[in-house]
């Protein structure tokens, strides 16, 4: 269905396509993210790599509309994100902020629950196929058990389980995470990273996701996006990023690439 | 990074420039009234020695050069007071008003008035700062208990404020006559006829400005963290309660000597800081110098003004009035600054296998306690419950207050889940917020305009005063991403410049002041059928729609970027809630006036009953509001039968220790 046009609407081709158009912000006549021109399609788990202050969550906070970059446009299926309405969007793109607040006052089950917000809306009510994403999704993040716990009573790996998993209830052609295994044990994080990735695969979902880990995010990505100061450096598959000259320029510290003889997975070491 | 450092460099020479200019338009504007009373010639003369039949020169010697050296030293005074505070407590905030020194000084004023007027009320100076020392010493006492930590300190001044603040109303109302001086004194003024209260204030200040010089080498310590100072060998306990003594002392003496100047101590020494006065001795130097210039220029706008008009509205009034946009303006500059919890929303109860249960058991017990109230009375004789037979005769008379007290109960119930909601904030209310005091503004500007307003006029009145309240509040406090204290603590600001208005209206002894009197203390006595049906339907209307509002309100508390992630239209739905709200309090400050802290109480205990989602909490907030209200009424009108305490004060009695509780609670022990 790739390319097909259906007239009188918006095809569903378009929609696979979250598209960045010299996109740049600046604070205080500060460059935080210098003009960056990038597609994010369906399908596909992208992560964004880069040292602190490189200008990751800013990018992903304009992708997610939570901030408006000072030039450029971005647009999703054609249309420019400010002519999205709330709900349309939120239907479209899912976010998950670095923090979380760490009190909600709900259980787990209501709270994967909010999730189905853009599709019943202020008045609605939740509904047989609603109640099937919600559970589906508390299977899929490995949440059942936290189903009737308080989640302000869940570790922080926990707690963020289950805010991924309403991300999943949402049910979202994208989804975006900023740094969502930072607070998990190394059984989780493969584990949630391995969810996200099948994700794309079985639902056609495009993840694009902030990791600080390159060794993870060369194991679950498709495409690794690596900033610094602001600036893309370098785009492309695990492969082409994972040599010890790009890490190099990344991180700004020597860095030595060795394989794994198991698994042939690449791991980048400092020197 | 380099432009802060560079700031920081050049920082003092900016703030001593800042101070300099205020001061030269300070003098300048003083000079330029005192060229319209006496020539320039004779200014020597009129100081030193005035001819006696110079009406102009005396009115110069024993007038106007008194009001101004007081109205300066006050400035001066107070900010160097505020600018201890804030530095020994590490508190951008901290001030004698925000710790209640000054509210303790103004209830023991009233009540020295009120209780011993030949006595205690002929020294108002000692009184006043006994008064302040001791609602200190209180807060000091509450604070205790969390290791006396910054935010406890600040949280637990709000609220022993508030406490003196309701006492003094029920002080007021019974004695309603002989405190019109009290009122021009709360309101602050600076009119003078004699030299004798700046030459009492001289000799004070001079002392204490002494005390402080020889404190000032370990306070440069005491604004470090609490271990790092104690690594340095300071004793903590000993200096910070020396430093705070000191501070106390100079408020108060202004205080007894002029009356409430609000908020001088705040601006004065966040004014200086902002514009680079970062070590300690400069800063109190140049806040001394911002404090006075602020206090000179705005005692010679006021008495232009009251020239102009004929009025005689006191300076006090107009600086909290200015002080308090200001401090809004300073607010969301000073981010890092404010200490205190920043997350938290209700904290976890026990979770509900039945909800539904919950709301069936309150409306029982809500229709229970009604009927008894009814019946259950109070005479010069003793107790009475009326039967079947004096039903029909008494009902009429008792049921429609009942009524009344629950259907504003049950608004300020609704209202305060809205809020607290709508911002994340658990601590949000119709009362803290300053909404009820925005309400009374807006009445008695409808009031201004006609005095016979209908109770149409003065619902849609009190609804624009708390909307327009409540945009400002969320505009300043978006900026700030809603720290809860940054908001709570704007809304206390406001809230002081609006009774600022108030106090100014009773001050100039307005007759409508009665009639505001009346409303601010929450009076139910004078319900009739016709109001009653007016509140009923109101709250029968208004819940409901709180009700629509519902789904949004359990996301919104997870914070903006959530909410705009799961498809929330924050504008909307927050103008949406923020108009229901307004409308709600003004119809509960209508019915059972704005501090009776229902608003806050109402949604918590439901909380705590098990109600977490909105649906419930709405519904069940209504119920505990209007029943402890209602409660409220009843008790009112038994404990001192026949007599009658007003409803809202009743329970302003009741809410304001809950709200004590609540702050303390979510306080982390150690400091923030």
């Amino acid at each position: 269905m790739a390319g097909r046009d259906e007239p009188g609407g918006v095809t569903t081709a378009r929609l696979e396509l979250l598209h960045a158009e010299g996109v740049a912000v600046s604070v205080d006549g500060r460059l935080i993210l210098a003009p960056t021109t990038l597609a994010f399609t369906r399908g596909q788990v992208v992560g964004i790599i880069g040292h602190n202050g490189s200008g990751k969550t800013t990018l992903l906070r304009c992708l997610a509309r939570q901030y408006t970059p000072t030039a450029g446009r971005i647009s999703l299926g054609g249309r420019p994100l400010a002519a999205w309405g709330a709900r349309a969007f939120a239907r479209q793109l899912a976010y998950l902020p670095q923090q979380t607040p760490a009190s909600t006052g709900l259980t787990g089950r209501e709270l994967v629950a909010l999730g189905r917000y853009p599709w019943h809306g202020p008045l609605g009510r939740i509904g047989p196929q609603g109640r099937l994403a919600i559970e589906d999704a508390m299977r899929l993040a490995d949440t059942e058990a936290f189903a009737d716990r308080l989640v302000d009573h869940l570790s922080g790996g926990e707690r963020q389980r289950v805010w991924i998993a309403m991300l999943i209830a949402q049910e979202t052609g994208f989804i975006l995470l900023d740094e969502p295994i930072a607070a998990l044990d190394l059984a989780h994080q493969i584990a949630v990273l391995g969810v996200l990735r099948s994700l794309s695969r079985h639902r056609n979902a495009g993840i694009v996701l902030v990791l600080h880990d390159i060794n993870m995010a060369a194991r679950f990505c498709d495409t690794i996006l690596a900033l610094r100061g602001g600036a893309v450096i370098a785009w492309g598959d695990p492969a082409a990023i994972m040599t010890a000259e790009v890490l190099e320029t990344v991180y700004g510290i020597p860095m030595r690439v060795l394989t794994d003889d198991a698994s042939g997975h690449k791991i980048g070491v400092p020197v | 990074m380099r432009v802060s450092k560079s700031f920081a460099r050049g920082g003092e020479s900016q703030a001593c420039a800042l101070a300099a200019v205020l001061a030269l338009v300070g003098i300048a504007i003083t000079l330029g009234r005192w060229v319209g009373q006496v020539p320039g010639s004779s200014w020597i003369e009129a100081a030193f020695h005035p001819a006696s039949g110079n009406v102009a020169q005396l009115v110069f010697h024993f007038s106007s050069l008194p009001r101004s050296s007081v109205a300066a030293m006050s400035g001066a005074a107070l900010a160097v007071s505020g600018a201890i505070f804030q530095h020994v407590l590490r508190n951008p905030l901290a001030s004698p008003v925000t710790l209640g020194v000054s509210s303790g000084a103004q209830l023991a004023l009233v009540a020295a008035t009120v209780l011993a007027p030949t006595t205690l009320g002929a020294t108002p100076e000692i009184t006043a700062l006994a008064g302040g020392v001791a609602s200190m010493a209180l807060v000091f006492a509450i604070a205790s208990a969390q290791g006396l930590s910054s935010p406890a300190l600040i949280l637990s001044g709000l609220s022993v404020g508030l406490l003196c603040g309701a006492l003094g109303h029920v002080l007021k109302l019974f004695n309603q006559e002989s405190l019109a001086a009290v009122f021009l004194w709360g309101a602050g003024s600076f009119a003078q006829d004699d030299w004798s209260v700046a030459a009492a204030l001289v000799p004070r200040l001079a002392i204490l400005t002494l005390v402080a010089a020889f404190l000032m080498r370990p306070l440069r310590l005491l604004g470090l963290a609490d271990e790092s100072a104690r690594g340095l060998g300071v004793s903590l306990t000993l200096y910070r309660t020396a430093a705070l003594g000191v501070a106390v002392c100079m408020a108060a003496s202004v205080t007894a000597a002029v009356g409430m100047i609000g908020f001088v101590e705040i601006a004065a020494p966040l004014a200086a800081r902002l514009a680079g006065a970062r070590r300690l001795g400069p800063r109190l130097a140049i806040a001394a110098v911002i404090g006075a210039a602020i206090l000179l220029i705005v005692d010679a706008l006021v008495q232009a003004l009251n020239e102009w008009f004929g009025a005689s509205l006191p300076t006090g009034a107009a600086t909290t009035f200015l002080g308090a946009p200001l401090l809004l303006g300073l607010l969301p500059r000073m981010r890092a600054g404010v200490a205190g919890e920043t997350s938290g929303w209700a904290e976890a109860g026990r979770r509900l296998q039945r909800p539904g249960r919950l709301l069936m058991r309150l409306t029982l017990l809500t229709l229970v306690a009604l009927v008894l109230a009814t019946m259950i009375g109070r005479t010069g004789l003793g107790w009475s419950i009326i039967g079947p037979y004096s039903w029909s005769a008494l009902a009429p008379w008792r049921g429609p207050r009942t009524l009344e007290a629950f259907a504003g109960g049950a608004m300020l119930g609704t209202a305060g889940t809205l809020l607290q909601r709508a911002t994340g904030n658990p601590m949000a209310g119709p009362e803290i917020l300053g909404l009820g005091a925005a309400v009374m503004v807006g009445l008695a500007g409808a009031l201004l305009i006609d005095p016979a307003a209908s109770q149409v006029t003065l619902f849609t009145a009190g609804a624009t005063g708390a909307l327009i309240l409540l945009i400002v509040l969320m505009g300043s406090g978006l900026r700030t991403r809603f720290a809860p204290d940054q908001l709570l603590l704007t809304g206390i600001a406001l809230s002081a410049a609006l009774d600022a208005v108030i106090f100014a209206f009773l001050a100039l002894n307005d007759p409508r002041a009665g009639v505001l009197l009346g409303w601010m203390s929450g009076s139910t006595a004078g319900a009739d059928a016709r109001s009653t049906s007016i509140m009923v339907v109101l709250a029968a209307i208004l819940v409901p729609i709180g009700l629509l509002f519902a789904r949004s309100l359990d996301i919104l508390p997870l914070g903006d970027p959530l909410a705009r992630e799961l498809g929330v239209s924050l504008t909307p739905t927050r103008f949406g809630i923020m108009l229901v709200s307004a409308a709600l309090t003004a119809g509960a400050v209508l019915s059972v006036g704005p501090m009776t802290f229902v608003g806050l109480i109402g949604p918590h205990v439901t909380g705590r009953l098990g109600a977490h989602r909105s649906l419930l909490q709405v519904p069940g907030a209504a119920l505990v509001g209007g029943l402890v209200m209602a409660l409220a009424d009843w008790l009112g009108r038994i404990v001192l039968a026949p007599f009658e305490i007003p409803a809202g004060l009743v329970a302003a009695l009741i809410g304001i220790p809950y709200l004590v509780v609540q702050l303390l609670r979510r306080v982390p022990a150690r400091s923030a």
